[in-house]
């Protein structure tokens, strides 16, 4: 008993911290995205207004985000996956330092990389005047920053390290002998990631991907500042909370982009599965 | 005569300035249960890990078959390894551990699910195939392990310390079961091990190594009767030594007796096993008696052993079996001991 109590004393600060800020909070947000507004005063009068709402007006911007998501957690996942498995597979002598130099870029802040960006991708940026110099076009291409690609870019390289260090972790506890004994049986390194590298680093891949798909489904700021006319939920959502002062539509949006991010991490991770399985 | 199996020729491996195997040469004739002993650090891990094709050598060549393989890959060796440790894959059950290298061989799936189930029975793990590895206990595991690297028929299987991780008794009944595999299958084996007494039970060569040397090769008995050293004398069962000189086909002992010997003259060592060694000696001809002292006496179940300091002040060991009710004798006390001549062996110093 006594035990029990020092064990639930230990928990107790982070479970005080959560129940107030995460749980009290979210379960206003839930009760208020029933409610609606009128002349500024919220009408408590339950309703499904704000759900038909966007149903209705938000169902492509909605499929674009979860899309443009899934890419960019992919993108990050591969890419990823390419330097945590170099650094454990590769250069094993060099991979302090490799993970040092992807822990570091996590300290070169959100929005500083977001200018980097703008800078690399704008009209007069290096790449364009690259481009221009080399004779490949004629005049700086716009497209390259303000466009969907430029949030892609800009937000896989803030979420690369987030990517690596899941899937580095999970490379490391594979054995070199579990990797030897399926060259020894015959696998060719690509067998060997097959069969033996990608199902032992599955959980990584999948903690990787899931961190990365509700980080850039839920960004609103990479959009604003590189992504031109690119709309995304995150930036229909954010004005509701300020400009608009419409707090349960804004609410219901973020409720059902929650469910539909969880759902669509829950089905990739079951597609996973399946897919190992089959493949056997 | 027909060619070896396994050849290597001045193989050797160092890392930098350390040399782990010194150029060295083995034979593993078709057949052979063949055991690599060493010390630990002696390089004999190296060297195996050199034959299954996962350590690149410095230098020198290694041929299965006759064929020049230093140069290929584990996964196009005709060998196959069991690994210390096993190196089982967790993901997989038993079923699919054991079928993975003949499913990568794009062996057909009935004639694969006919050979995965022989190798089920014949380590008898049957009713485990569709476990998972972490279910399995290590005497099981050891089983998968070895039935996964068979089931690929390898020229010559290759086992790291086999045995190293079980228990006493497991492992006593795993070197039973490795006897009879290597009997039913007629294979080829090559394993590596710092345990003497495994490597007597299982093998019918042995190649006892020391700092990245092979300093003897030959069957159980030639290494255990003839040792080439005295490293090779103290490593393979337990003995004790005698400093002497021979001259004019007589060797005399520093601590006293004199025996007929041929050979050339110069120092020797004379080398008695303690199983050799009886207290009391008849002091007659064809008997070496020496005096010494008691130090210490230990009751091992089977035998007991006799710790004891000559006269000449070298340590002496004397094992005799079970008991000797008539032998009351405690520490301190003084005792004759002795051999009977052709229980030694001399190795000539110079």
């Amino acid at each position: 008993m006594k035990a029990e109590r020092g064990n639930l004393l230990l928990v107790l600060p982070a479970l005080a911290t959560f129940a107030a800020l995460f749980a009290c909070p979210f379960l206003y947000f839930f009760a208020i995205s029933f409610f609606s507004m009128k002349s500024y005063r919220m009408n408590f009068t339950p309703t499904l207004a704000n759900y038909l709402h966007i149903l209705e007006n938000n169902a492509g911007t909605l499929a674009f985000t979860l899309a443009l998501a899934a890419v960019i957690a992919s993108l990050a996942t591969v890419l990823g996956l390419i330097y945590a498995y170099a650094m454990r597979f590769r250069f094993q002598r060099q991979a302090e330092a490799l993970l040092l130099i992807a822990v570091l870029t996590l300290f070169g802040g959100y929005l500083m990389k977001i200018y980097a960006w703008k800078t690399i991708l704008g009209t007069q940026g290096v790449l364009n005047l690259g481009l221009v110099g080399l004779g490949l076009t004629d005049q700086p291409l716009a497209v390259l920053l303000y466009s969907p690609a430029a949030v892609a870019i800009t937000l896989v390289n803030f979420l690369l390290p987030m990517a690596i260090l899941p899937i580095y972790s999970s490379l490391r506890g594979i054995p070199d002998i579990e990797i030897e004994a399926a060259r020894d049986l015959g696998a060719s390194p690509l067998q060997q990631l097959r069969d033996v590298i990608l199902p032992r680093a599955a959980p990584g891949l999948i903690s990787a991907f899931a961190l990365c798909f509700l980080i850039s489904a839920g960004d609103y700021v990479t959009p604003a500042l590189v992504g031109g006319t690119t709309t995304t939920m995150g930036s229909l959502i954010a004005p509701q909370f300020g400009s608009f002062f419409n707090w349960p539509l804004g609410a219901a949006m973020s409720f059902v982009m929650l469910t539909l991010g969880v759902a669509a991490i829950f089905s990739c991770t079951a597609a996973v599965r399946l897919a190992g399985q089959l493949l056997r | 005569m027909n060619e070896p199996l396994l050849e290597a020729r001045q193989l050797s491996k160092s890392y930098g300035e350390v040399v782990a195997v010194r150029p060295l040469d083995l034979v593993v004739e078709s057949g052979d249960f063949c055991a690599i002993l060493g010390p630990s650090g002696c390089g004999k891990t190296t060297l195996l890990r050199m034959i299954g094709g996962f350590v690149p050598p410095s230098s020198g060549q290694l041929l299965i078959n006759g064929h020049d393989v230093t140069r290929v890959p584990p996964e196009r060796r005709p060998s196959n390894m069991v690994f210390q440790g096993y190196g089982l894959f967790p993901h997989m059950n038993v079923r699919e551990n054991i079928g993975y290298g003949l499913r990568l061989a794009r062996v057909k799936s009935s004639e694969r699910n006919r050979r995965v189930a022989e190798m089920l029975d014949l380590v008898e793990i049957g009713p485990l195939a569709d476990r998972m590895i972490n279910a399995l206990s290590g005497g099981q595991q050891q089983r998968v392990a070895l039935a996964r690297a068979l089931v690929m028929r390898p020229q010559i299987l290759l086992l790291d310390e086999p045995l190293a991780a079980l228990d006493l008794k497991l492992r006593a009944s795993m070197q039973e079961e490795l006897r009879r595999l290597h009997r039913d299958i007629g294979g080829t084996f090559l394993f590596v091990t710092h345990d003497q007494g495994e490597a007597m039970a299982l093998a019918n060569r042995i190649a006892v190594m020391r700092d990245g040397r092979i300093e003897q090769q030959g069957t159980p008995e030639e290494v255990y009767l003839r040792p080439a050293n005295a490293f090779v004398a103290t490593f393979l069962g337990e003995a004790n030594q005698f400093a002497g000189h021979r001259v004019a086909g007589r060797i005399t002992l520093d601590a006293g007796p004199a025996f007929a010997n041929v050979g050339k003259d110069g120092p020797v060592t004379v080398i008695v096993r303690h199983e050799n060694m009886c207290l009391h000696p008849a002091e007659e001809p064809g008997t070496i008696a020496l005096t010494a002292t008691v130090t210490d006496r230990v009751f091992l179940g089977t035998h007991t052993r006799w710790q004891l300091r000559g006269s000449h002040g070298g340590d002496i060991r004397v094992q005799v079996p079970g008991i000797d009710p008539k032998t009351t004798l405690t520490p301190g006390a003084e005792v004759r001991v002795g051999w009977r001549l052709g229980h030694e062996h001399v190795l000539d110093l110079a």
